[in-house]
């Protein structure tokens, strides 16, 4: 009774990458070459840190609970609380609002819109600070700094959140209909579940931004965590308040920055089976068009309008009279000098640590990826402040030097940096590097002829972003500018601190609009390299 | 001298997946390592190639120890850019950064990048003038022969091929399996291939190793492998089989086929491989038996047809697709050559 037929068991093709899961190269010991450097970036990423705990525990822990334990501090922390709170939920209701509408309904003129309402993203928060209060000053305090802090940064909610809803099955809501549910109760049963994720991790990144900003609380004078410690920094010669309030802060924010990571973390599960390229029905809205057209320009009047409105306003008033060309070219000067080197210098640092992170596994690479998305945690100000400590104690010379003042940039955008070099050599294939291997070419050459040539494009354009973003920071800078030297920023800073608007609106214009070039060059770069690999 | 030695090559990740293999490639030779996934052939390439360090054994690349313990006792790994082996990876992994010149002049010295090199071994492969295109200008089958190009250019001693028709498609397989074959000849390489293809192991290879957890359990010839199998398992999974009972008594073996030929058997039960396109239909010079046709199916070259022979046992006959007989029909079968038979333990 043995009778079989057999047709040979042919299998299918093993899925790609499957292989390559074991790969035990990927653990083998990194090259020193990479490691070295790698760990000197993680060892700076740190110093702020290091040094912070270090100067708020030099008077002892009795002091640090002193000032902990303050009623003072509680109302602080409260108040800071309650305001990033605030502007969270108001973000959330106006980004994801917009998100819909732009993405899912017939709002008329919803591809304008779309980019209308992402751009406030551009606008720095003390630019919006210093529009509203140069004409409604009576705005200045908790009611100022929650506008301009949410007119600046529900696009963190907007960008997720319609990119998710683009990816979205609209089945789930047909579904939901089919079953007798309203276009209403189908969004809110069927739609928002799953924007949940995206919600979660844009409204994190609000509180986090809130928390570390310093540029609109200032101007609004809103007593933020972030004024009090440059306040408490300015007026009293004891400084170990401002180190403990600073630790505090970065607790907070390190508290945000773990929640955000888990979010995110769950979304791309939530992604998992997502509908593909279906073409979405869009919800017609009939009698509320008008309504969803009034909410949309409202918002683009509020995030763009005013501080367009401002700026062209004091830039015309100012124009006959008070304006230095030479002190606003200076600034421009300074602003680019700085922004590169802060650019350069972080790009350089983050090449070891993000080629690392994305070819090796393993615990210390991991760890050295870590120590440096601290900047992450660290708001602008707490670092400036850390390395002003530092600089006076062990580094006289070069206090108020270029130097320091790069280093805190280097610290504050390692993340940015990093991500964008592990991202762009996680792209290509590991397959790549052994075959250059098997070649006959060392693990440094590798590097220099595979691995960093195809991540270039990727690593330059999170070069323009840190430049970008070097270019808007406020805080760090006005603490550690070299001396007798002024950014655009701090420029306009200190005019609006004396209500000097008509003054400060050339450096806000000429931030802009420099802010803007790169941005469109990076746009137009990108786009011609997309076209050329089809 | 053999291009490749590999002796005792052990490696596990999780769970064992290389447990003491050997393996010969002589010097010129294409080798197939056929085996099904998961059986350890890519572990092999990758411990081949340097990517990955073995637990145990050795691997000599060119009369070079380049993986085990060296005279010292100390286990020694060569790097795997200098072990003069050339990889050609599943989906080609050209530089997408280089012109496909660049890719083939990339494992060169650099004096010889500008040299005739490149342009040589591309003609080899058959891409005379593509030299200055960039791979994404390229069909997947150039693409393939363009990695060939590029690991054959500074002449190793070894080419391992990573399943580098599987991402083709079926009509394009066949043209360049034969391409890359009659290259690597014309350049004298010796390589290893490794593949879960049956067809493709056969039709191209010298030599077919056939690897089963973790070891090679034949290494012959095509036609050795096809038609003298080690095991019953290799016969399975080599090609189509009919497997019947049998006995065995004084070298003749008598089964629901009837009484067939066998090189040698010892006395006893056996397990009878037959492959299908053995039997044959109303063979005036064959002894046959009659069979029902239970079932049929056409592929238009040919057809496959399902045989009763009574007594429950069934066999799959492999025929030409005319004049095929209707389903109840019966038949007179017979077998064309010796069988192989196991002895069932």
């Amino acid at each position: 009774m043995t009778l079989l037929q057999d047709v040979p068991a042919r299998e299918g093709t093993p899925l790609p990458g499957q292989r390559r899961t074991r790969s035990s190269s990927a653990t083998a010991r990194p090259p020193l070459l990479l490691l070295v450097p790698a760990v000197l970036t993680a060892l700076v990423a740190l110093l702020p840190l290091a040094y912070l705990v270090v100067r708020a525990g030099e008077q002892g822990l009795d002091t640090v609970g002193d000032v902990l334990l303050r009623e003072r501090t509680a109302r602080l922390l409260l108040r800071s609380l309650t305001m990033a709170a605030a502007v969270t939920a108001a973000s959330l209701v106006v980004g994801v609002a917009l998100a819909w509408l732009t993405v899912r309904s017939d709002l008329p003129g919803r591809r304008v819109w779309a980019v209308v309402a992402a751009l406030p993203l551009a606008v720095p928060t003390y630019v919006a600070a210093f529009a509203w209060i140069s004409f409604l000053p009576e705005l200045a305090g908790p009611v100022g700094a929650f506008v301009v802090l949410t007119t600046c940064s529900y696009p963190y909610v907007l960008l997720p959140v319609a990119a998710t809803l683009r990816r979205m099955d609209p089945a789930s809501e047909e579904v939901a209909r089919s079953l007798g549910l309203s276009p209403w109760q189908a969004f809110l049963r069927a739609t928002l579940p799953q924007l949940r994720p995206a919600m979660a991790a844009g409204g994190l990144l609000v509180a986090l931004y809130s928390l570390s900003d310093f540029g609109a609380v200032s101007i609004m004078r809103f007593d933020a965590f972030t004024r009090v410690i440059y306040t408490s920094y300015r007026a009293s010669f004891d400084r170990t308040p401002a180190a403990v309030l600073g630790l505090l802060l970065v607790a907070v924010t390190c508290v945000l920055v773990w929640l955000e990571g888990r979010t995110r973390g769950r979304a791309s599960y939530a992604r998992v089976g997502g509908g593909g390229a279906r073409t979405q029905p869009r919800v017609r809205l009939g009698r509320l068009t008008l309504p969803a057209l009034g909410l949309a320009t409202a918002v683009a009047g509020l995030s763009l309008g005013v501080p367009v409105a401002a700026l062209g306003y004091w830039s015309a008033v100012g124009a006959g009279a008070g304006l230095e060309p030479a002190r606003l070219v200076s600034a421009a000067g300074t602003s680019v000098v700085l922004a590169s080197l802060g650019a350069l210098v972080t790009t350089l640092l983050a090449i070891p640590v993000g080629v690392l992170a994305a070819r090796r596994r393993g615990r210390l690479p991991q760890l050295l990826e870590r120590a440096a998305w601290v900047g992450h945690a660290l708001p602008g100000i707490v670092v400036a402040f850390s390395l002003v400590f530092l600089a006076v104690r062990y580094a006289y010379p070069l206090y108020q030097r270029t130097p320091v003042l790069v280093l805190a940039y280097v610290v504050l955008f390692l993340p940015l940096a990093v991500g964008a070099v592990r991202a762009s050599a996680a792209q290509s294939p590991p397959g790549l590097e052994e075959v250059a291997r098997s070649s006959g070419a060392r693990p440094l050459a590798v590097l220099g002829r595979v691995t960093l040539p195809l991540a270039a494009p990727g690593i330059g354009a999170g070069a323009v972003l840190v430049f970008l973003t070097c270019m808007k920071e406020l805080p760090a800078t006005l603490l550690l500018q070299p001396l007798g030297s002024a950014t655009l920023a701090t420029e306009m800073w200190t005019q609006t601190g004396v209500a000097a608007y008509s003054a400060a609106a050339p450096y806000a214009v000429l931030l802009v609009l420099m802010s803007a070039l790169p941005t469109y060059l990076l746009g137009v770069r990108t786009g011609g390299l997309d076209g050329g690999r089809t | 001298m053999n291009a490749l030695e590999v002796r005792g090559l052990s490696k596990a990740f999780d769970a064992p997946v290389l447990c003491g293999l050997d393996l010969d490639v002589p010097t010129g030779a294409l080798v197939a390592l056929l085996g099904p996934s998961g059986c350890g052939k890519t572990t092999l390439l990758r411990l081949v190639a340097g990517f990955e360090r073995a637990d145990a054994g050795t691997v000599v690349v060119g009369g070079q120890l380049v993986e085990g313990p060296d005279d010292g006792g100390r286990r020694r790994h060569v790097a795997p850019e200098r072990r003069r082996v050339g990889i050609v990876p599943q989906e080609g992994a050209l530089f997408p950064h280089l012109s496909v010149h660049d890719n083939v002049a990339f494992g060169l010295a650099r004096s010889q990048r500008r040299g005739t090199r490149p342009d040589e071994v591309l003609e080899l492969v058959g891409l005379s003038g593509l030299g200055g295109r960039m791979p994404h200008e390229l069909s997947g089958g150039q693409q393939q022969r363009v990695a060939l190009a590029r690991a054959l250019a500074p002449a190793p001693s070894l080419v391992l091929l990573d399943e580098p028709f599987s991402a083709l498609d079926a009509g394009l397989r066949a043209t360049v399996r034969a391409e890359v074959r009659a290259s690597l000849r014309a350049a004298g390489a010796s390589a290893v291939l490794v593949t879960h293809d049956q067809q493709e192991a056969l039709s191209v290879a010298d030599v077919v190793a056939v690897v089963r957890d973790g070891r090679v359990v034949q290494a012959a010839d095509p036609w050795s492998v096809y038609a003298q199998p080690a095991d019953l398992g290799v016969a399975r999974f080599v090609g189509e089989t009919i497997v019947l009972a049998g006995t065995c008594v004084r070298g003749a073996v008598s089964s629901p086929l009837g009484a067939l030929t066998t090189e040698s058997c010892a006395d006893g039960p056996v397990a009878v491989v037959v492959r299908p396109e053995q039997l044959e239909f109303d063979a005036t010079d064959l002894a046959s038996v009659s069979a029902v046709v239970a079932h049929r199916e056409f592929y238009g070259h040919d057809a496959l047809l399902r045989l009763d022979l009574g007594d429950g046992a069934v066999a799959t006959a492999r025929t030409p697709g005319h004049p095929l007989p209707d389903v109840g029909a019966v038949v007179k079968v017979g077998v064309r050559g010796p069988v192989v038979v196991f002895p069932v333990t």
